[in-house]
């Protein structure tokens, strides 16, 4: 297809799919970093509240400790100091004992000071006999703790025990009373105190960096932990995620690296890659073969027979294969996506094609199909195809389209199944050029009329117009081809055909065809009223009586009319004409140069005539049938009984005996006459055979031959056959043959009948003078005898048309050595007639009616010659 | 990305790994695991308390730029420094374990040494340039000329030391002379009683003894390096103290610099003292002027070179405190032991500094 769903979707490029990381994804976005970063959080938290409470504990607990331990060192050294004042009672070792006290690192200042704030002595030589302010200005001066402010001092004329703890200088004083030996010349030599200046700023700046060196492990170390954990989720989860993620793009390429290059050791996502793998590969082996399948449907999708339309539910094309473009194109028109389709179709096939597919869109069918559909003829001349071919007929395209609906496309999605009918189109109207129409009349024949009918129901079933089916035969067409050649009765065809298609020419919406030899079919549309057939049935016999002019000879035609009407009679072509076909037949029987309509009751007869065939069968079998004999006498000597004819009589079980007028035709048309005709002969040479001896021989049995009958090969074999079994000798049986079947096939016939002849049987017309037996036949037939129908014999008393026929016949008969038989003579008058006009023989019911086997058996013994009645 | 020549997988891998957050590589975890050891460690460096390096020294001027480092700062809090008023309440409180390290002379810490205090000399702080010195009465005018004289000597070791030095310079047996024993403060009341002809003294009543007319027939100025003021630690303490006592040095050494420019910075850093401003400043002068600081090359040499004049005084030193019976016995070599290596450190960091 030209749109990409039926083609594999174009591969993205390598590059982009590796963009497995979108622009706005950051590594705190990742599941390692998420863990880093509330671990990271919670750690802080709970370190800053932490070293929030331990600063302050820890600043104290680091003060009273550092104090305590100095106020220790002080005590000490107090108690050491007056122990040893009062031994030694000199200052020497002071000195060195507030040398030993500045030793620690702590204690600034160790002094002996006396009430006036001088100092005696002192850690630091340099401050021994200046104030205690002044040595504390000089001492802390270029510490910053001094600038800030003034220090408190410890009262100097105090003899308690002093502690004074200045937090906010981070000084710590300490004085204690001290004993002074008198000799050093001091005042109050009682009031004399140890002074200890501590400088705790080291200390709580060391331990206040120690709590900060701690927090500070604590939080790298928590840090690296967190970390850790970090790189351990991203190592354990984050990674084979990530490598899934890589690797999942190219999941089903079949080219793709297999998962175990990558397998974590862990279990659980090991488990997850075996997972993936196994899925990838049944996704691979799907697409492998989903790839195939979609080479194959493109193959087939693409094949340059067919066009593929998809149309959406506003019409327009949704998209097309190759093969509908190019054919499109060779049109002349430009189809795409988003064409209407209707855009592409003749103007009168939009309208059919549109029903066609709302139908589908509303649900009401499954599949729709258009057998003919046109393009439109495209204003500018088609490009040139693609192929480079020459260009092709610009003629109409024509489609063959089918419709369905497609179920996986949005809803009201029509698929249109293409396939390109010109050239099948334009094949099949040469062949029906050649095949369809009749070469002589130039009429569609049988089989296109059947197609063009049901192509008119087909239309019809939707505009409800009724049909009108007219079979026209000719009557008697064969004696045409008979009397003046082939030649002429074609020629009486080809005008036929002309006047017929004058008139249908002139009524329009009217189809003419030539069904068989001298049938002719016009199928009438846009009928009006149920009289319009009937009038232009008229109007077709008037057109046949004219009289026709053939090589010198003015001939006059009848004709007959079958008339069946869609949908009244029938739904199909093939039964609307099967109907035609009985309404004819019955117009035939009813009257010649008529038209019949075809009724229910022609449709009964028709299956009355089968049930009657049926019972004949069974006639035949069950051996219902009877032969009776009807005398024949001579007319001179009078009533002596010259032979009899064989009658075929049928004892129905049920309705007794049936005439043969009601079931002989039934045999006739059924081919059963064949059969009957054989049981007829054989039955007769059984009867024969139980005649009195005596009387053999000069009696004949006459017996009535169909023309069927005599078209079998085998029945002069069978005729023998018969003989010779009932020991029957050829003269004396005589087979009655009816004048038409002279007329039928005279060449055929005289070689038949010579056969027959030949056997030496004696052959008889039977009903002459009811046909057209042209004289010249007549002399060539083998036949010894013609019995004159009964119609000429009936009125011969008082028609003297009929007598001179009658006389005709005879002097005819006598002429050609023939003898003659009346039929039917039922009077006197026509007995004497007769007997005076030179006819032989005569029978009717005036002699006998025709008679069981048994009863003409007990008349042959009883009496030789029937009465004559005068 | 370009795409490499490798195969799929391999590429594939690398991409994964190169896009991966915390991507765990053996480079990670080293420098993960190293950060950690470095914060470790310094923790636990800022954690253990500085040990301090407590030095003790007497009122003697050689001693005084401790003083002025101090009150510069120079040291660090690391360095405390305790001032006696006698060198013998130092050696004990060094021997009690009170002091780590202090300031004494060559026959003080002789003294310390033989008395089972372990104690390595690290550093020379002064030598005496004429601060050391014989006066005699006009009438000698060579050391020669002291035969059969009263020489006023202080029973001590530098005493017998510069006795002995002096004996041995006039070409003297100590049988020639008549030591009169007095301490160093006794001898001007002695000479102006004319008890004595000569004495073996030192500053500053080597001064007053000039003022009241005697005459130097000599001084440590013919010696050098012999009479000298050490710096000697603890030897219990010395590993843990390298840190202080670099410190220390430097803060030695940075003062004496100062001194160098102008001697008078020392004063602020005197001891009060009764005498009138302008006393003490000369007092203050020829004391100095009869000292000399060592730099840290020389100073070097001096505790390292086992040849040196302090080495020989070491051990001459050594036999006269035996001689005198201050000590009672002594190793061949001499009982103290001298480490330069705290001075090296102090060059080497020096010669790194100025680079």
């Amino acid at each position: 297809m030209k749109n990409a769903a039926i083609k594999p979707a174009p591969k993205r490029p390598r590059d982009a799919t590796r963009n497995a990381c979108p622009p706005r994804c950051h590594w705190w976005d990742s599941i390692a970093g998420r863990t880093l970063t509330v671990l990271l959080v919670t750690f802080l938290l709970v370190l800053g509240t932490q070293s929030v409470v331990d600063w302050h504990y820890n600043s104290q607990r680091t003060w009273s400790t550092a104090a305590e331990r100095i106020e220790n060192l002080v005590n000490l050294t107090q108690a050491s100091l007056n122990q040893t004042i009062s031994v030694q009672q000199k200052t020497i070792g002071i000195q060195g004992q507030l040398a030993l006290l500045g030793t620690d690192r702590q204690i600034r200042l160790a002094m002996i000071v006396d009430p006036q704030g001088l100092i005696i002595q002192a850690s630091r030589l340099s401050h021994v006999g200046s104030t205690l302010e002044h040595a504390v200005s000089n001492e802390l001066r270029q510490s910053p703790a001094w600038r800030q402010g003034a220090v408190p001092l410890p009262v100097v004329e105090s003899r308690l025990p002093q502690r004074l703890d200045d937090h906010e200088h981070r000084l710590l004083w300490l004085a204690r009373p001290i004993s002074l030996p008198l000799a050093t010349g001091a005042v109050r030599p009682d009031l004399a105190q140890l002074i200890v200046l501590a400088d705790l700023n080291e200390v709580m700046s060391l331990a206040n960096k120690q709590m900060l060196a701690e927090l500070s492990l604590f939080g790298a170390v928590g840090g690296l932990l967190a970390l850790l954990v970090g790189m351990l989720l991203s190592r354990m989860v984050a990674e084979p995620i990530a490598r899934l993620l890589q690797w999942l793009p190219e999941l089903t390429r079949s080219d793709a690296p297999g998962l175990s290059l990558i397998r974590p050791a862990l279990n659980e996502p090991a488990q997850l890659y075996d997972a993936l793998e196994q899925m990838a590969q049944e996704l691979r082996g799907q697409r492998q073969r989903l790839e195939a399948r979609n080479s194959e449907l493109s193959a087939f999708l693409n094949n340059p027979f067919t066009g593929f339309v998809e149309i959406d539910p506003d019409g327009r094309i949704r998209r097309l294969n190759q093969t509908a473009v190019n054919w499109f194109a060779e049109a002349g028109l430009e189809a795409e996506v988003g064409t209407p389709f209707n855009s592409l179709l003749e103007d009168r096939t939009v309208e059919h094609v549109e029903a066609q597919r709302s139908a589908i869109v509303r649900g009401e069918a499954q599949h729709r199909f258009i057998p003919e559909l046109q393009l439109r003829r495209a204003d500018a001349p088609p490009p040139a195809p693609p192929t480079g071919d020459a260009p092709r007929s610009t003629g109409p395209v024509w489609f063959e389209l089918s419709l369905a609906p497609l179920p996986t496309a949005p809803a009201g999605t029509v698929l249109m199944i293409l396939s390109n009918r010109t050239e099948q189109r334009a094949l099949a109207q040469r062949l029906e050029r050649v095949n369809r129409l009749d070469t002589l009349t130039g009429l569609p024949n049988r089989e296109a009329l059947v197609e063009r009918v049901e192509q008119m129901i087909y239309h019809a079933r939707h505009s409800r117009d009724p049909i009108a089916l007219l079979l026209l035969d000719l009557d008697q067409f064969r004696s045409v081809n008979e009397s003046l050649g082939h030649d002429s009765g074609d020629a009486v065809l080809a005008e036929v055909a002309r006047r017929l298609g004058i008139l249908a020419e002139a009524r329009g919406h009217c189809y003419l065809a030539r069904l068989s030899a001298d049938e002719f079919i016009l199928v009438l549309e846009g009928i009006k009223a149920r009289t319009d057939p009937g009038l232009f049935a008229e109007q077709v016999l008037e057109a046949i009586n004219e009289s026709f002019s053939v090589r010198q000879h003015q001939l006059h035609l009848t004709g007959s009319i079958g008339v069946a009407l869609y949908p009244e009679d029938a739904e199909s072509g093939e039964r609307l004409i099967a109907r035609a076909q009985m309404a004819l037949d019955a117009s035939r029987r009813d009257h010649r140069n008529g038209y019949s309509f075809f009724s229910s009751s022609l449709q009964e007869a028709a299956d009355q005539r089968v049930r009657l065939v049926h019972d004949l069968h069974e006639a035949l079998r069950r051996d219902q049938f009877e032969l009776y004999f009807q005398p024949r006498v001579h007319l001179s000597p009078p009533g002596l009984i010259a032979g009899a004819e064989a009658l075929l009589r049928w004892r129905h079980p049920e309705h007794g005996l049936i005439p043969p007028a009601e079931f002989v035709p039934a045999l006739e048309q059924s081919g059963l006459i064949v059969p009957v005709g054989h049981w007829i002969i054989e039955r007769a040479c059984v009867e024969l055979s139980r005649w009195p001896e005596w009387q053999r021989g000069q009696l004949l049995l006459s017996i009535n031959l169909s023309p069927r009958q005599l078209n079998d090969q085998h029945l002069v074999e069978r005729m023998q056959a018969a003989m010779t079994r009932w020991d029957v000798d050829a003269n004396e049986l005589e087979l009655e043959i009816t004048e038409s079947y002279f007329l039928e096939q005279p060449e055929r016939a005289i070689q038949q009948l010579e056969h027959l002849r030949d056997l030496g049987l004696k052959l008889a017309v039977d009903d002459f003078g009811t046909g057209y037996s042209s004289l010249s036949y007549l002399k060539r037939l083998p036949v010894d005898r013609l019995k004159i129908d009964r119609s000429f014999v009936r009125d011969l008393q008082e028609d003297e048309d009929d007598r001179a026929i009658a006389r005709a016949i005879i002097s005819l008969a006598s002429a050609l050595s023939l003898e003659t038989t009346a039929e039917g003579v039922e009077l006197e008058e026509q007995v004497a007639f007769l007997t005076e006009a030179g006819c032989q023989e005569a029978q009717g019911y005036l002699f006998a009616k025709p008679m069981p086997s048994e009863q003409f058996l007990a008349l042959l013994k009883r009496q030789q010659r029937l009465p004559v009645r005068d | 990305m370009t795409e490499p020549a490798s195969s799929p997988a391999t590429s594939t891998r690398s991409w994964v790994l190169a896009r991966l957050p915390l991507r765990p590589s053996p480079v990670w975890f080293a420098a993960v695991l190293m950060l950690a050891l470095v914060t470790t460690l310094l923790t636990l460096r800022l954690l253990s308390p500085e040990p301090s390096l407590r030095v003790g020294i007497n009122n003697w001027l050689g001693y005084t730029p401790m003083l002025l480092a101090r009150q510069q700062d120079l040291m660090g809090t690391q360095v405390v420094i305790s001032e006696f008023l006698s060198t013998t309440e130092v050696m004990r409180a060094l021997e009690n374990g009170a002091l780590d390290a202090a300031a004494v002379t060559l026959d003080e810490a002789i003294h310390l040494a033989t008395h089972g205090v372990p104690i390595t000399v690290v550093a020379v702080l002064d030598i005496s340039n004429g601060a050391d010195a014989l006066v005699a009465h006009p009438r000698y005018v060579r050391l020669n000329d002291l035969n059969g004289a009263r020489i006023a000597v202080e029973n001590t070791a530098l005493g017998g030391y510069v006795l002995s030095r002096v004996l041995e310079k006039g070409g003297l047996k100590r049988d020639q002379v008549h030591v009169v024993p007095m301490t160093v403060p006794e001898q001007l009341a002695a000479w102006s009683e004319g008890r004595i002809d000569a004495a073996i003294t030192f500053e500053p009543q080597l001064s007053a003894l000039r003022l009241a007319g005697a005459y130097t027939l000599f001084d440590s100025r013919q010696i050098p390096d012999e009479i000298v003021d050490l710096l000697v630690l603890r030897q219990d303490r010395m590993e843990a103290l390298t840190a202080p006592l670099d410190a220390l040095l430097r803060g030695w050494f940075a003062t004496l610099v100062q001194i160098e420019r102008d001697p008078t910075v020392l004063l602020g850093v005197l001891p009060p003292s009764d005498l009138s401003e302008v006393d003490r400043r000369r007092e203050f002068l020829n004391t100095l002027a009869g000292l000399r600081f060592v730099p840290p090359p020389l100073n070097g040499d001096l505790i390292g070179d086992r040849h040196s004049a302090l080495h020989a005084a070491h051990e001459r030193l050594t036999r006269v405190m035996v001689d005198q019976r201050l000590i009672s016995h002594s190793p061949e070599h001499g009982i103290l032991r001298f480490d330069a290596s705290a001075l090296e450190r102090y060059m080497q960091h020096q010669s790194a500094g100025a680079q």
